[in-house]
């Protein structure tokens, strides 16, 4: 009970945050096409991580993060007399990035990795734990995972335990733990992404 | 990532001026190519004679010219949404093509089941000429309106554009010229089909050629 009222209680303050987000953004982009430089910065500061959160999220870490955010962020500039303030920002704001982005890596195909037919890129799931666990949501989403899936990626990538270790603390088979940390990468990413949004 | 990039991307900032929205701007483009299609028309000669009692006592006749002037809105709609990110425009474009073939296919029945009985009366010279050259100033214009935006998939987006700009000729000619179904699809509807492939390859040769996708 007291669980699932935390996680109503999770639901309300996430989704404040992400209309607060999404009002803030509109108004300092209403007031740059006014010619508000200072509110224009911050806004782009702001996107800065957003678009970095969000891009991981859909693409996966690749070694063109920053160039594709940079790529973003100049098409935000070029794009921004399109934007009415009058709708929402969202929309507006990730298909350009999105465009931008699948638009960058056809174009930079990397030698090793296979370009998906959306654009993402295989990723490395340790990588993803790695910037994943730099963020500050890291915690706040971790702890809407199921504890089975929890402990198994807390003690497997956060506290570096093999999978043998793991499944003998845990008291299951390695192949359950391989499971369960699959799932949960698969539901961090997905939380993750709802949270971009 | 530099902070520099950022702060050079403000200092370079200018104020903009709001666009028109999207449903504006395909109003005022339809409402201006369509007076201009039925001045030029009207300038090189006559409308068929008893196009109105047509349009008012034949039904199908009726249904033919308002499922054509559908499309052409559903397609002029979908060209300025493209223009501008963020807009959906799957719903207008599954229902300008279902427009356009309901159209032509009245065409198709038509060979067996005429409108009306096939006439040579109201014929025009030129008539698959003025499907041409009517559409271009047009097409031309809303192009240009769309890269004064921001197009995601500009030759998507020039496409909807060709095909309400060719529809739009055709539809005039359907009270202006003859009506002979065959004569239709060969003079006033396979404009349109190749107005769309020019501006198409146009657009694809020019993205080519900016080393864009």
């Amino acid at each position: 009970m007291a669980t699932r009222g935390f996680a109503l209680y999770q639901n309300v303050t996430d989704r404040k945050q992400w209309q607060d987000a999404e009002e803030r953004w509109s108004n300092w982009l209403a007031q740059a096409q006014a010619g508000d430089a200072q509110a224009y910065a911050t806004l782009l500061h702001e996107l800065k991580d957003a678009l970095r959160g969000y891009l991981i999220s859909h693409f996966g870490y690749s070694h063109m993060l920053d160039d594709c955010v940079q790529e973003s962020l100049l098409a935000i500039h070029e794009a921004r007399h399109t934007y009415d303030p009058r709708r929402p920002i969202r929309p507006w704001l990730f298909a350009i990035v999105r465009h931008r982005t699948i638009d960058l890596l056809r174009r930079n195909r990397p030698e090793s990795n296979d370009v998906l037919a959306d654009g993402a890129v295989e990723s490395n799931p340790d990588q993803v734990i790695a910037e994943f666990a730099s963020t500050h949501d890291s915690e706040k989403l971790l702890a809407r995972l199921s504890s089975n899936l929890r402990d198994a990626l807390l003690l497997t990538k956060f506290m570096g335990l093999s999978t043998r270790e793991c499944a003998d603390r845990l008291g299951v088979s390695e192949s359950v733990v391989k499971v369960r940390v699959f799932r949960g990468i698969r539901q961090l990413r997905t939380m993750w992404e709802a949270e971009m949004l | 990532m530099s902070d520099q990039f950022i702060d050079q991307l403000s200092r370079d900032l200018t104020a903009t001026k709001p666009p028109m929205s999207p449903g504006a701007l395909t109003l005022t483009w339809l409402l201006g190519s369509v007076f201009y299609v039925l001045v030029a028309t009207a300038w090189l000669g006559p409308f068929r004679t008893g196009f109105a009692d047509q349009l008012v006592q034949t039904p199908r006749f009726a249904l033919e010219m308002a499922l054509g002037i559908a499309a052409v809105i559903c397609f002029a709609g979908s060209a300025f949404r493209d223009a501008v990110p963020g807009y959906d425009t799957r719903i207008l474009q599954r229902a300008g093509w279902l427009l356009a073939i309901g159209w032509l296919s009245q065409f198709v029945v038509g060979f067996q089941f005429p409108v009306f009985e096939p006439s040579m009366l109201g014929k025009r010279d030129h008539c698959a000429f003025e499907a041409y050259v009517y559409s271009v100033p047009p097409v031309v214009f809303a192009i240009w309106m769309q890269q004064r935006r921001y197009p995601l998939r500009p030759m998507r987006a020039a496409l909807y554009a060709a095909l309400s700009a060719g529809m739009i000729p055709a539809l005039v000619m359907q009270i202006a010229c003859m009506y002979e179904p065959a004569h239709i699809l060969k003079f006033h509807a396979l404009p349109i089909v190749i107005l769309s492939a020019v501006v198409a390859l146009v657009f694809f040769g020019y993205q080519k050629t900016k080393g864009k996708s």
